[in-house]
């Protein structure tokens, strides 16, 4: 092959039509198997982070209503609730920040790294804005209950395992991912061939 | 979208523009096993991108945008974590059933499997008849980024060529 030319016409001279035979059974229950099931990391946190605070605020919340419950009673419900909104409103914000990305190949990958820095930075955040709050919470609620502040033990040993647990994950799975993903985009925009 | 008009748009797609898909596949994939993994992949990917195809490009456009982006992600995990799951375990959707007795073919394909998966993508494009300016829209870079990667990978396949043909 002297020139590309000549190597455009033996591109196109292919069959791979014939080369490769599908098996539509096996290929569309594969994908109503993995199009349904999986979804992504980010959305499943925000569903549970929405679902879970919901169904412990709603269930302190009627318990609050048939004992006739009020004043320090309230915080904690009324934690929960705001938090189940707060992950809601996020999530409607994060969908509506997606929507920038354009539909490139450059796009997609900036859109990939941007949702695992939504990731990290939830993950960074949430023991500011969500674990700590929760057991200040928790403590006055022990604490006008007149109970022993022992009961909070297990929740506050709670504390350093959510710590280091969000931090092993950030390390371990979306630091290299991201690394990997920005090497991929530096590749990308860069003129050089390497 | 509901699920049937989505599977027909996906039936339509697959019966109109596998050819992409396996040109793709074979350009990134080089052992049967693979191919099949990243022929799943890409499968499913654009399964899921259907919803947000809004017709401003042509489909074939959209495929290719998708399977390329899907099959650069595929290349860089699987040369950082090989595959765990035993062979056995996995559903077969793609198999060979002819080999290509076409010495040329087969040794472009070589040469574009050992560009960056990258450059991969900005080859098929090109020898897919892609102006720069599709190019470049389909990739998000600039027209004159590509003329740079089209040159340097044009000058790179040229030299291999000459290497094999002196």
């Amino acid at each position: 092959m002297k020139n590309f030319e000549e190597m455009q016409s033996i591109w196109e001279s292919q069959h791979d039509e014939k080369l490769f035979a599908v098996d539509d059974t096996a290929l569309h229950a594969y994908i109503k198997r993995k199009g349904r099931t999986t979804r992504s990391l980010l959305e499943l946190f925000e569903w549970i982070m929405i679902a879970l605070n919901l169904l412990v605020g709603v269930a302190l919340a009627v318990d609050l209503l048939r004992d006739n419950g009020s004043g320090y009673r309230l915080i904690l419900p009324v934690t929960y609730l705001t938090f189940s909104a707060y992950a809601l409103l996020r999530r409607l914000k994060r969908q509506a920040n997606e929507v920038r990305f354009k539909p490139t190949l450059l796009g997609e990958l900036d859109k990939a790294i941007w949702q695992i820095d939504y990731l990290i930075r939830q993950g960074q955040t949430m023991m500011t804005w969500y674990v700590l709050p929760l057991v200040l919470a928790l403590s006055i609620t022990v604490f006008y209950n007149q109970k022993s502040l022992w009961t909070l033990a297990p929740t506050l040993a709670l504390i350093p395992l959510c710590y280091f647990g969000i931090r092993w994950e950030i390390n371990k799975w979306h630091l290299p991912k991201k690394r990997d993903l920005e090497a991929l985009r530096e590749k990308l925009i860069a003129p050089e061939v390497h | 979208m509901d699920e049937s008009k989505q599977k027909q748009i996906f039936d339509e797609w697959l019966s109109q523009h596998k050819g992409i898909m396996f040109k793709i596949v074979r350009a990134y994939a080089f052992i049967p096993h693979d191919q099949d993994d990243l022929f799943q992949e890409i499968s499913l990917q654009l399964w899921r991108s259907i919803p947000d195809f809004r017709g401003e490009a042509k489909p074939s456009t959209w495929i290719y945008r998708v399977a390329l982006y899907t099959a650069t992600i595929w290349a860089r995990r699987e040369k950082r974590q090989p595959p765990t799951q035993p062979l056995a375990d996995i559903e077969h959707t793609l198999t060979v059933t002819a080999q290509q007795d076409h010495e040329r073919l087969d040794w472009l394909y070589e040469q574009i499997g050992q560009l960056e998966p990258v450059d991969r993508s900005v080859c098929l494009l090109l020898l897919d008849g892609f102006s720069y300016k599709e190019i470049a829209d389909m990739l998000g870079i600039s027209e004159s980024n590509v003329g740079v990667k089209v040159h340097r990978i044009k000058q790179h396949l040229i030299y291999k060529s000459k290497e094999v043909q002196p």
